[in-house]
């Protein structure tokens, strides 16, 4: 489905800053947008 | 097993004027997520309306969903939905109309593994629950609804909403029931507002009348779980997707590295995407060489 950013997705990444996975860690600090999870496996 | 995919344009001019589009990193997780699926689950189709289907059919992508693309939600959605505050409404439309056990399935979402054992033994399955916060999942004052409306007043709203991104539905009075609340809700909102209505619908509404029904909710894991990187089975785009937007380097990083996941993965791809204007800026020589290589 075609999200808009409007399910609670900013909030989860926002809790995630303190949880980084190896994708995240790649975004050196930047990771207000990271609200993804498994990115790494693709 | 059977999924589906689905995609009701009409959000989309709610917020946009001209042409359809998908982003290219939508486009391409779209195609992950549906080849995926076919490898290690079963059969997929696409649900959406006449643009939809035109605009799959224009790209030439339509071969990536086996079980075709069904264009009911051109008809079936109902009129009076506002697909500002309702722009998922169309994965309920498409739910509703589905026979049998099926999988619901976000384009964005992409599975690594069989399920199948695991999915049958239960009559509804979702990736994760919610927790209930204020901002995003309101007590019912909050609402705006028609006079004439009234929620049932059976309903459990300390039970913890899905994350429907995946979902799995084996039992077909629960899923008729809970469409038939869902849009109920929809078309008795008074308000546009496209967060707390929307995954009240999608979310709240699927676990009240489950526990309405006393049927359990299996959740494959939470989001603790789900972030960490140790977990292999799933792939959530999610909230990324944002972040792809306003990055543009980024994004053509991540798009190479879906393309050429995709092409490993199924070199019989290739030709398809080399055909598709919008994705084929990310294949390069390398990779068809590594493509051609592997199937020497």
């Amino acid at each position: 489905m075609i999200s808009f950013g409007f399910k609670p997705e900013l909030k989860y990444s926002l809790r995630r800053k303190t949880d980084m996975s190896y994708w995240e860690l790649e975004y050196d600090g930047e990771q207000s947008g990271v609200g993804g999870y498994g990115l790494e496996l693709i | 097993m059977n999924a589906f995919h689905s995609n009701w344009t009409k959000p989309f001019f709610a917020r946009h004027s001209g042409e359809y589009y998908i982003e290219d990193f939508e486009l391409l997780t779209t195609i992950l997520s549906a080849l995926k699926w076919q490898q290690f689950n079963g059969d997929i189709k696409m649900v959406t309306d006449l643009i939809g289907y035109e605009y799959y059919q224009r790209l030439g992508i339509a071969s990536v969903w086996n079980a075709g693309i069904d264009y009911s939600l051109e008809k079936t959605v109902d009129v009076d939905i506002d697909p500002y505050t309702f722009w998922a409404a169309g994965k309920l439309y498409a739910l509703r109309q589905q026979q049998g056990p099926c999988v619901m399935l976000d384009t964005d979402f992409i599975i690594w593994e069989s399920l199948t054992e695991e999915l049958i033994k239960h009559e509804l399955t979702v990736i994760h629950r919610e927790d209930i916060t204020e901002e995003v999942y309101p007590g019912l004052d909050k609402f705006i609804l028609n006079d004439t409306y009234e929620i049932n007043q059976s309903f459990d709203w300390g039970v913890l909403p899905c994350n429907t991104a995946f979902t799995f539905i084996n039992n077909e009075q629960f899923k008729e029931e809970y469409t038939r609340c869902a849009i109920e809700f929809m078309q008795n909102t008074k308000a546009r507002d496209p967060l707390i209505y929307m995954v009240f619908a999608e979310q709240r509404l699927i676990s009240m009348c489950a526990s309405k029904n006393n049927i359990d909710i299996f959740s494959f894991s939470d989001v603790n779980m789900l972030f960490h990187s140790s977990q292999k089975t799933f792939t959530h785009i999610w909230g990324h997707k944002s972040y792809l937007q306003s990055h543009p380097e980024e994004r053509e990083r991540f798009c190479k590295r879906c393309m050429l996941r995709i092409l490993r993965d199924f070199p019989f791809m290739l030709d398809t995407l080399l055909g598709v204007n919008e994705l084929n800026k990310y294949i390069d020589s390398e990779m068809i060489h590594e493509i051609e290589l592997s199937q020497a």
